[in-house]
């Protein structure tokens, strides 16, 4: 049955037709996923490694909403930034360690990426990033509980500052980021990523932001906002590299795997 | 404890009713009325409605309700009307297709599967109605067609097993009953008798697409849930704009397996898996019958299953150990 000539069935037939789109299928799919990222470089010289023609996506454009023109991907644009890294040997491939505050250099677990300098946005257009003072339609539910005025404390049990606002996203409605107004400066305030905190009981009752990536006085160094109702995609982004940056870098104890390689020299 | 769970919204912020995207002449088949939960904002948006109406959605809901009952009431009337058994024996309870000697008539008596093929009418006019609304709904937002595209592609194998496939081996029973057992019990008898299914390439490709779209989709869900802290799950921004989350998630796959995709390009790799579940299973089903009768005489011819199996027993056989009789 369904034999088309000799050994030849239409059930093989159909099987070959589906190999050889799928193989298309993967070739276009892994084409697509090379939008971003690549051609790769290389470590050491920066010399861009070609991928060949056939395996680099033709440009393709994307209309922006609210009048932010067209994006094109891929953009060929590479990372203009000097890296704050030196590297702890001198073969290719050694590990590299951060040259200034590794929390703030911007590389490795403290990387950020030089995303838009403008607040994201609405779909109406609005600001979609804002604290709950300048969003008075905005609330928190009847049966939630306000973290606002809870102590921020760090991971080594010091606290940093209190809670004073929540900044809510008024598209998807939940906390972004929180508010902290640091200790001892009344007008000095930064941004917690919403999951880089966790609301938790200290010594019995009293209820306070637990945020494991900092210590208390690293609160202190939380990369600020130009605008105290406003924040940039660029400016989130530094504020997740400083947080991420603390989990690797924020006490002596977690820096300890280089500390390790350098005990052979 | 953990440092950051985001499955629960702890503490949920209630704002004036998100209206929807305006829409050109759709406003008047949207309801005004928008419910806010507390229980649904704790895994979700709290905000429900407005819910989009319209002819096709509504005529949908109604061909389902009209067969969805024509199959309870078929298995009720199976009980004489006894709701006891009814609720205890539902598992197993059928509304069967129609006999064999019907072939392929339009409507034959009620009790010998002509219900099943009113039931199966209303219910694949139901499905049509919905992949209409789906469509419909995705032009007047502006939307690309790929959600009513891969609900066309589960539609498929839906038709091959209730439509195409009986019409082509000329008989509407073929067809799959409806019912809970006896759907699973046709799987496995149509395996059975077409000399196993396990040997039918499609088949396995089916499987294989079920397993991969299931794994791609949950790679993806746990990298998003992963980033989330660093805005990771915003991701329409990070595929023109890339932060830090897309950067890091692209540098986890590239370490941990070599390469990576993009926050673009996931989605066309478990949209393309998913779909092509469905699509290569419904070629499996069709060809299964009218094109080829034994599976493992094709198999055979194939070259993928040995004619004499006692010089090279590759054939899974559950019923013996490899490690000898008992």
């Amino acid at each position: 049955m369904g034999e088309i000539v000799g050994e030849v069935d239409l059930t093989i037939v159909l099987l070959y037709t589906f190999w050889g789109f799928f193989f298309y299928l993967v070739y276009y799919l892994q084409k697509e996923s090379r939008r971003e990222g690549y051609p790769l470089e290389s470590d050491e010289t920066g010399r861009i490694e070609e991928a060949g023609v056939i395996f680099m996506p033709d440009p393709k454009t994307y209309l922006m909403p609210h009048g932010h023109g067209e994006v094109e991907k891929p953009d060929g644009k590479r990372e203009e930034r000097p890296l704050n890294l030196k590297p702890l040997r001198v073969w290719s491939g050694a590990p590299k360690e951060p040259t200034g505050n590794p929390m703030l250099d911007g590389v490795g677990p403290a990387a950020y990426a030089e995303r838009a300098d403008v607040p994201d946005l609405t779909a109406e257009g609005h600001v979609k990033i804002v604290p709950l003072r300048t969003a008075p339609d905005f609330a928190l539910s009847a049966k939630s509980k306000s973290p606002i005025g809870y102590a921020a404390m760090g991971c080594d049990g010091a606290v940093g500052g209190t809670v004073t606002d929540l900044w809510v996203d008024l598209s998807e409605r939940i906390i972004r980021f929180y508010e902290v107004q640091l200790e001892g400066d009344p007008e000095a305030r930064v941004l917690v990523p919403m999951h880089f905190g966790i609301v938790r009981r200290w010594r019995g009752a009293q209820r306070r932001l637990y945020v494991h990536a900092i210590t208390g006085p690293q609160f202190a160094d939380v990369p600020r906002t130009k605008s105290d109702s406003e924040i940039t995609l660029l400016e989130e982004d530094k504020i997740f590299g400083y947080f991420g940056g603390g989990l690797m870098y924020a006490t002596e104890k977690r820096r300890k795997p280089s500390n390790v390689l350098l005990r052979y020299d | 404890m953990s440092q950051y769970q985001n499955v629960f919204t702890r503490t949920q912020v209630f704002g004036p009713p998100d209206e929807g995207i305006p829409i050109v002449g759709g406003e008047a088949n949207r309801t005004k009325k928008t419910v806010m939960s507390h229980f649904l904002g704790r895994i979700g948006n709290a905000q429900l409605g407005p819910i989009y109406l319209g002819f096709s959605g509504l005529a949908s809901i109604g061909c389902f309700l009209v067969g969805f009952n024509i199959i309870g009431l078929n298995m009720l009337a199976s009980v004489d009307w006894n709701l006891g058994r009814f609720f205890t024996e539902l598992l197993w309870l059928s509304l069967d297709p129609p006999l064999r000697q019907h072939g392929l008539k339009i409507l034959p008596p009620l009790n010998e599967g002509g219900w099943w093929l009113i039931a199966g009418f209303f219910i694949t006019a139901s499905i049509l109605l919905w992949w209409v609304r789906m469509y419909r709904r995705a032009v007047a937002l502006g939307l690309g067609l790929h959600v009513c595209y891969a609900f066309a592609s589960a539609i498929w194998l839906f038709l091959v097993l209730g439509f195409f496939r009986p019409i082509l081996m000329g008989s509407w029973s073929e067809a799959v009953p409806f019912g809970v057992f006896t759907h699973l019990d046709w799987t496995n008898r149509f395996s059975l008798i077409y000399g196993n299914l396990f040997w039918n390439p499609f088949h396995g490709l089916s499987i294989a697409f079920l397993y991969g779209s299931a794994l791609l989709f949950a790679m993806h869900g746990a990298t998003i849930l992963a980033v989330s802290r660093y805005g990771g799950e915003r991701e329409l921004e990070q595929i023109t704009d890339r932060g830090t989350a897309a950067e890091r998630a692209g540098l986890f796959w590239r370490w941990t397996m070599g390469f990576n995709a993009s926050y673009e390009s996931i989605h066309r790799w478990a949209w393309w898996f998913a779909v092509l579940t469905t699509l290569t299973g419904g070629i499996g089903i069709l060809i299964t019958g009218p094109v080829v009768g034994n599976w493992t005489v094709w198999g055979q011819d194939a070259g993928i299953v040995p004619r004499d199996l006692s010089i090279w027993p590759v054939t899974p056989n559950s019923t013996v150990s490899s490690w000898g009789a008992d």
